[in-house]
């Protein structure tokens, strides 16, 4: 397993600490998820646990020989095609050249990359971007998954493939960690990035997704824990979803999701 | 070569930034040379101009992958250390083959191959110092361009004109004299350029590991 140990990280020596003691253990077969708005360092720890960031105190044990790192954004602007790319990638991984060409031919035809992995990533859309990224960590099968945002810059049919492949990893015995917006928290275990730590979020209740109807709505009015509010969209929890949703539905709300 | 320095090496190498550098060194070596006469002092005039062409190239390849590329490299290469090295490596490579085809060009057309131990010296000692200072005027340790530059011009001016400042100042003094001074004096100042390259390499990795 790997474990994040008393980790702290600020960038400079006068700036905020953005992670303070962060404590973690990603084990095989549990997806582990942190939870968290913009701007909270679940990008930062992320990066920690992938080896591509140094934290400030504190240390990652554990850490496999293959990390697969899916950034939030892919890099857009490099200026090889996707199968010089990952020729390069698959070298740096230990890989023969026909296994390289092999499973990018593979996840090109997975990932549906349009148009294909022999034109420039700089030449391709946001989206065919980021499913290079996403090719790039699954090239070799990862013994850490570490994505960041999975839903952001994918279009579904890609997100379904993501699913699937990150599914093919836990099986594996790959140990998973994810991070999420409040809004698209998936399964696993939860925790949430509070002022530079993590706090275990338990998995009562349900979270509601709703959209104001009418101007006015407040989160504050619907007397439940807000996770998310932002302009057309609030998310909240509660462990009594029929009255919430009466009493929502009555004021003006309109139900987007609920899960449980 | 490894995986990692063939790959960072192929990303240069298909950016246009190593252009400008490498032309200004040509542009440079076509003024010094050839050697109509000793062939020691050309040796040292394009060794000592290969320290800030030797900085360039280091900013070109610290800053060559985008920020969020070069995550991704450094967690396929198992963290910071690795990446860094391979990237200060590739710097001495491109740097070392300016170097070694100046030594080759100087050395072909004055036809004093007696010499030619003492110009690879030469060439070794800047081609590490002018790697080394610029790693500590590229990412991740100086992050901004304009510092970068007023950095760099400050680095050269230090080595031209800081009396005995090993190896640009210290090599031109060696040789501006009617009698150049004894092959002895070009390994002290190559010793001291190591010593002074491994400090400053070792302070831009102390300052770069807490800054990525």
């Amino acid at each position: 397993m790997t474990v994040v140990q008393g980790v702290r990280k600020r960038y400079t020596r006068t700036s905020p600490w953005v992670l303070d003691g962060v404590e973690l253990t990603v084990e095989p077969g549990v997806v582990t998820v942190i939870v968290a708005g913009n701007g909270i360092g679940k990008s930062t720890l992320l990066r920690i646990v992938a080896g591509a960031s140094l934290p400030t105190s504190g240390r990652v044990t554990g850490r496999p020989g293959t990390v697969g790192y899916v950034p939030e954004r892919a890099p857009a602007a490099i200026r090889m095609t996707a199968r010089q790319y990952l020729g390069h990638v698959g070298r740096m991984r230990g890989m023969s050249p026909a296994q390289t060409r092999k499973r990018t031919d593979e996840l090109a035809e997975r990932l549906r990359l349009v148009p294909g992995p022999d034109v420039p990533i700089a030449a391709l859309s946001k989206g065919n971007g980021q499913k290079v990224a996403v090719m790039q960590a699954f090239l070799r099968p990862p013994e850490l998954l570490v994505v960041d945002e999975p839903a952001t810059g994918l279009d579904a049919p890609a997100r379904a493939e993501l699913a699937a492949l990150m599914s093919e990893a836990e099986q594996d015995g790959g140990r998973i960690l994810l991070s999420a917006h409040e809004s698209a928290v998936p399964n696993g275990r939860l925790y949430r990035l509070v002022d530079g730590r993590l706090v275990p979020e338990s998995l009562r209740g349900m979270r509601i997704s709703l959209r104001p109807t009418r101007p006015g709505l407040s989160a504050s009015h619907l007397r439940a824990e807000v996770l998310l509010e932002e302009p057309g969209r609030v998310v909240v929890r509660t462990d009594d979803a029929d009255k919430l949703l009466l009493n929502a539905l009555s004021d003006g709300w309109s139900l987007i999701e609920a899960v449980s | 070569m490894s995986p990692l320095v063939r790959y960072l090496v192929a990303d240069v190498m298909r950016g246009q930034r190593w252009a400008a550098p490498m032309l200004a060194y040509l542009a440079i070596l076509l003024i010094i040379g050839p050697s109509s006469g000793p062939v020691l002092p050309t040796y040292a005039m394009a060794s000592a101009a290969l320290v800030p062409i030797g900085m360039w190239i280091t900013v070109v390849v610290m800053h060559n992958e985008e920020p969020m590329q070069a995550v991704i490299t450094m967690s396929i290469n198992r963290g910071f250390h690795r990446v860094w090295l391979a990237k200060v490596s590739t710097a001495l490579l491109c740097t070392g083959v300016l170097g070694l085809v100046a030594l080759c060009w100087l050395t072909l057309t004055s036809g004093q191959f007696a010499q030619v131990g003492v110009g690879a010296l030469d060439f070794a000692m800047t081609v590490l110092a002018g790697v080394a200072f610029g790693t500590v005027i590229s990412r991740p340790v100086m992050p901004k361009l304009g510092w970068t530059m007023m950095l760099g011009v400050g680095i050269c001016f230090a080595q031209l004109f800081v009396r005995q400042a090993p190896p640009v100042n210290a090599l031109i003094d060696l040789y501006s004299g009617n009698q150049p001074g004894p092959v002895s004096m070009v390994v002290l100042i190559a010793v001291e350029s190591v010593v002074l390259s491994g400090l400053v390499i070792g302070l831009a990795h102390a300052v770069a590991r807490r800054r990525v």
